[in-house]
């Protein structure tokens, strides 16, 4: 939003296309309070959920650039039509864990992107946040990657992703989310993954009961604002600011691990079976494709580098 | 006071002249305006973003699938087959225009495509049989308002995409409550017909009938396919869209050899000036509904609803009345993008299924059809029939009125419509 | 002159919508065969489908503009005659022309803003492109609105002069 002549006073427009109860909602509130409390009133927010302001991450990240929103939370996905090189975090198995992933994020890894996006648009990259980690689901449970031979799966509509389900033997497929509940119900496919909040408020596990455990993506979330919000800023704003941005982090990623644990007691008392699975020959069978990514994104380095925290660990 | 000025200016410029798509539209330029809040950008990257959705390019699709039946001459050969099955009735012509409306809604997605289609054919036909012109515009107009009900319907693919309320048990749960709207129709053109002793043909012989049948059987498979396709997940409704205009390909070109491939150009034009009046007013009315966000409408509305209907009867009859408003003065497809979010979730909190009011929202908006200012398929009919706009209007009036009892019936009894999607669970 | 010309714009405008429509039936096609086909996948059937069906949507929109069959109210049309029936024709052909402005000088800025981004599943593909519907839509709807207005006052002085 812009800033209204002769005061300083500044006002946010956050927008996500989750509901009101979702840890991107949560973290907001966060920021909300946090920037209102410390500014006295100074700085305000406006906060619209459910997807008011654009229901998919697209529109979101457009209107970030455009103006009509300040601040969002997009998954890498959505972010590489602006900067195609962040396309890197949807890969499967680029975290195997989830200090392996903080690790990452909360350091060199997490500011060389926040760099690259600086430099390759107007955007700007305030933290990263997680929607979950996405788990395999379908009609039996899988053991082994061999288990996954001509199995359809949807999958995100990502290239890299879906050559990642094919090098596993998998059928990778894209069916619109909305789509899916009858999808499976019809066996349009026979799987699809997801986190498990998803899964449970989807309704899948009605139908395709059996989660297994494969931990393929520690999800990574872009929380974005852009230079033009900066722009407005003087020095003991953007102080605030930052502060607000910690505490909203901080709240988002607790809240997220919240409700994954409780959605996955729910679906356990819905019937739905949780097994657990040995990941490493996974990891090891996309190996080639994630090398491959990399190179043709032309981020081998940062891939490297993600790649030896987990050695290290 | 913002609101105040929008709403003015919007009846203004309607009253004006100016096309209802850019009425929308230049309001929701002011009411950016206004706001200050945002860059003006919005607006016409709302526009873009509101076509931006996979599910809308199924309108195109099913107009298609439509124009070419109906280029193909497969609604001469519905009508032959209606007029078998009902012409003897007393009335018969006008009992036909409404069993083949019945049959054509099973093809088109867009009730227009009937009107035209059927009218163009049954309107002079019926004139000639010295039924008033009143009767036969009524009757026309009145009894394509059921092709948004009975599958496939833009209407409903729009109402799922806003809600993600299953495409396939929308179009489903439209079956019953069409076929209430046909019958209610066929009982006051009944009463009508022997009033004014309208005529009747001879019964033709069963056999005939069973001979006019077997020859429209394709056609009547269409919907049946569309079915079958998106309920046994072969395909998602757009596809279906293609499937169907596939199909009819087909059976115009080779079948029955009544469409030839240097027609399909004009066949395509047609098409894209129907979807675009459609699509173009959508565009703007997803801006539109955009500036709503910014202002919080649809909280307040929701909010407003619950606090102000204790009861869920009431609730209903309020959400009848809005949406017979709605439908008066917008077009179907931007009155649901724009409203259903706004009183849905006041719905869901009465715990009204969203596939019952989505089919009580599409009826509601159905009689827009056929009511003034701008009900397309009364102008359209009314066009045809060479018949003032204001005796059309008056000659509909008691149409609606069956309509609306139909609607209230549906309303009420939810089992109407949900008891068909029951099975698909 | 001024009609040719009109015509001549209308001709092509309804060609190349014709063309963006064939596209995305194509495409569609293309994704509802490869689903039935293991091994090969068009991630971007969806999404060009999309693009092309909006190319679609804007140019036939304008068309509708210069066909005069956009939906509108006629009750003051149908009740006023003359001068005043030209004066209400001329201020909604004006508003009209004034929304084609806004999507011309919005829809370039849009365009040029977002010129460099890629269409997610089609990275080759700049979204530029797909902006550009709307601006080339707004300068059409702008001729055939001022072709509207010259059509209005040409009918006017016509039937004065009777
Ligand atoms: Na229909
Ligand atoms: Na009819």
């Amino acid at each position: 939003a812009e800033e209204a002549d002769g005061d300083n006073s500044i006002h946010l427009i956050m927008a996500t296309q989750l509901d009101a109860n979702s840890p991107f909602a949560a973290g907001f509130e966060k920021f909300q309070d946090v920037l209102e409390e410390k500014s006295n009133g100074e700085m305000t927010a406006e906060i619209h959920t459910d997807g008011a302001l654009g229901g998919n991450e697209d529109e979101l990240v457009r209107s970030l650039e455009t103006g009509a929103v300040d601040m969002t939370v997009v998954s890498p996905g959505f972010m590489t039509q602006a900067v195609e090189e962040v396309d890197l975090f949807s890969l499967p198995y680029l975290f195997t864990s989830e200090e392996h992933w903080e690790q990452a994020m909360d350091g060199e890894v997490g500011e060389e992107t926040r760099e690259r996006v600086e430099d390759d648009s107007n955007l700007r990259v305030l933290d990263y946040w997680s929607a979950g980690v996405r788990h395999y689901y379908g009609f039996e449970p899988i053991e082994e990657p061999e288990d996954l031979r001509n199995v359809s799966i949807r999958a995100q509509d990502s290239p890299a992703v879906q050559d990642a389900w094919e090098s596993l033997g998998a059928l990778p497929t894209s069916v619109a989310w909305d789509e899916m509940y009858q999808g499976l119900q019809n066996r349009v496919v026979d799987a699809s993954e997801n986190d498990l909040t998803n899964i449970y408020q989807a309704s899948h596990h009605e139908i395709a009961p059996h989660i297994t455990l494969t931990e393929h993506d520690f999800t990574t979330r872009m929380f974005l604002t852009s230079d033009r919000v900066f722009e407005q800023l003087d020095d003991e704003q953007e102080a605030i600011f930052w502060e607000a941005v910690e505490e909203a982090t901080e709240m988002a990623r607790e809240t997220d691990m919240e409700m994954a644990e409780e959605s996955k007691e729910l679906l356990i008392e819905e019937g739905a079976e949780i097994h657990d699975v040995d990941i490493v020959p996974f990891i090891e069978e996309t190996e080639e494709v994630r090398e491959r990514a990399a190179e043709e994104l032309g981020v081998e380095e940062l891939y490297e580098k993600i790649a030896d925290i987990r050695d290290e660990e | 006071m913002t609101g105040l000025i929008l709403v003015l200016l919007f009846l203004g410029l309607l009253l004006l002249g100016v096309p209802i798509a850019f009425v929308i539209g230049i309001v929701a330029y002011a009411g950016f305006f206004m706001l200050g809040d945002v860059p003006l950008q919005v607006i016409v990257e709302g526009m873009f973003s509101g076509l931006e959705s996979f599910v809308l390019l199924a309108v195109p699709l099913f107009i298609l699938a439509a124009n070419i039946m109906n280029s193909g001459q497969i609604s001469d050969r519905l009508i032959s087959l209606a007029v078998a099955m009902v012409g003897h009735i007393r009335g018969g012509l006008a009992q036909a225009n409404i069993v083949v409306s019945m049959f054509f809604g099973g093809i088109s997605g867009a009730a227009t495509a009937d009107t035209a289609g059927v009218g163009k054919v049954l309107i002079p036909s019926m004139i000639k049989e010295s039924y008033s012109k009143e009767t036969s515009v009524g009757v026309t107009a009145a009894s394509s308002t059921m092709g948004m009900l009975i599958p496939p319907s833009i209407p409903m693919i729009v109402y799922g995409s806003v809600t993600n309320v299953s495409v396939g048990q929308m179009f489903v749960g439209g079956i019953l409550p069409g076929l209430l709207m046909g019958a209610s129709m066929m009982a006051f053109v009944g009463y009508i017909s022997h009033r004014h002793a309208y005529p009747r043909h001879e019964r033709v012989q069963a056999k005939e009938v069973g001979r006019q049948f077997l020859k429209s059987i394709p056609p009547l498979l269409t919907p049946v396919i569309i079915l079958v396709g998106i309920i046994g997940g072969y395909v998602t409704p757009t596809e279906a869209a293609i499937l169907a205009c596939i199909y009819a390909t087909i059976l115009a070109v080779f079948a029955y050899k009544t469409l030839r491939f240097r027609d399909l150009p004009e066949v395509i034009y047609d098409t894209i000036k129907l979807s675009s009046l459609t699509l173009f007013a959508l565009a703007t009315a997803s801006a539109l509904g955009r500036l709503f966000s910014y202002f919080r409408l649809p909280e307040q509305v929701s909010v407003f609803f619950e606090a102000s209907f204790p009861y869920e009867w009431m609730f209903i009859l309020a959400v009848i009345v809005l949406f017979l408003f709605v439908g008066m003065i917008l077009d179907t497809i931007p009155a649901i993008i724009l409203f259903v979010p706004i009183v849905l979730p006041a719905a869901e909190a009465f715990g009204i299924d969203p596939i019952h009011f989505g089919i009580v929202v599409v009826m509601c908006l159905a009689v827009g059809l056929i009511t003034p200012p701008y009900g397309l398929s009364m102008l359209l009919a009314s066009k045809i029939a060479e018949l003032s706009v204001m005796r059309s209007i008056v000659a509909l009036l008691p149409f609606v009125i069956v309509i609306v009892i139909a609607i209230l019936i549906v309303a009420y009894v939810p089992e109407i419509t949900l008891w068909l999607p029951g099975f698909l669970e | 002159m001024m009609k040719v010309f009109m015509n001549g714009v209308e001709y092509v405008f309804l060609r190349v919508a014709a063309l963006f429509f064939l596209v995305f039936v194509f495409c569609i096609i293309l994704q509802v065969v490869s689903r039935y086909v293991p091994g090969i996948s068009f991630l971007w059937a969806a999404e060009v489908a999309t693009y092309a069906f909006i190319w679609t949507i804007f140019l036939g929109g304008a068309v509708m503009v210069r066909l005069r069959e956009h939906f509108s109210i006629d009750f003051l049309f149908e009740r006023l005659q003359g001068f005043r029936l030209l004066m209400v024709q001329i201020v909604s052909h004006v508003l009209v022309l004034g929304f084609g402005l806004v999507m011309v000088f919005h829809g370039t800025a849009l365009t040029a803003q977002f010129w460099t981004w890629t269409v997610n599943t089609l990275p080759q593909l700049q979204q530029g492109f797909v902006w550009m519907a709307l601006p080339v839509s707004g300068v059409a709807i702008i001729v055939f609105a001022a072709g509207n207005i010259m059509e209005d006052v040409q009918m006017y002085k016509g039937g004065s002069r009777q």
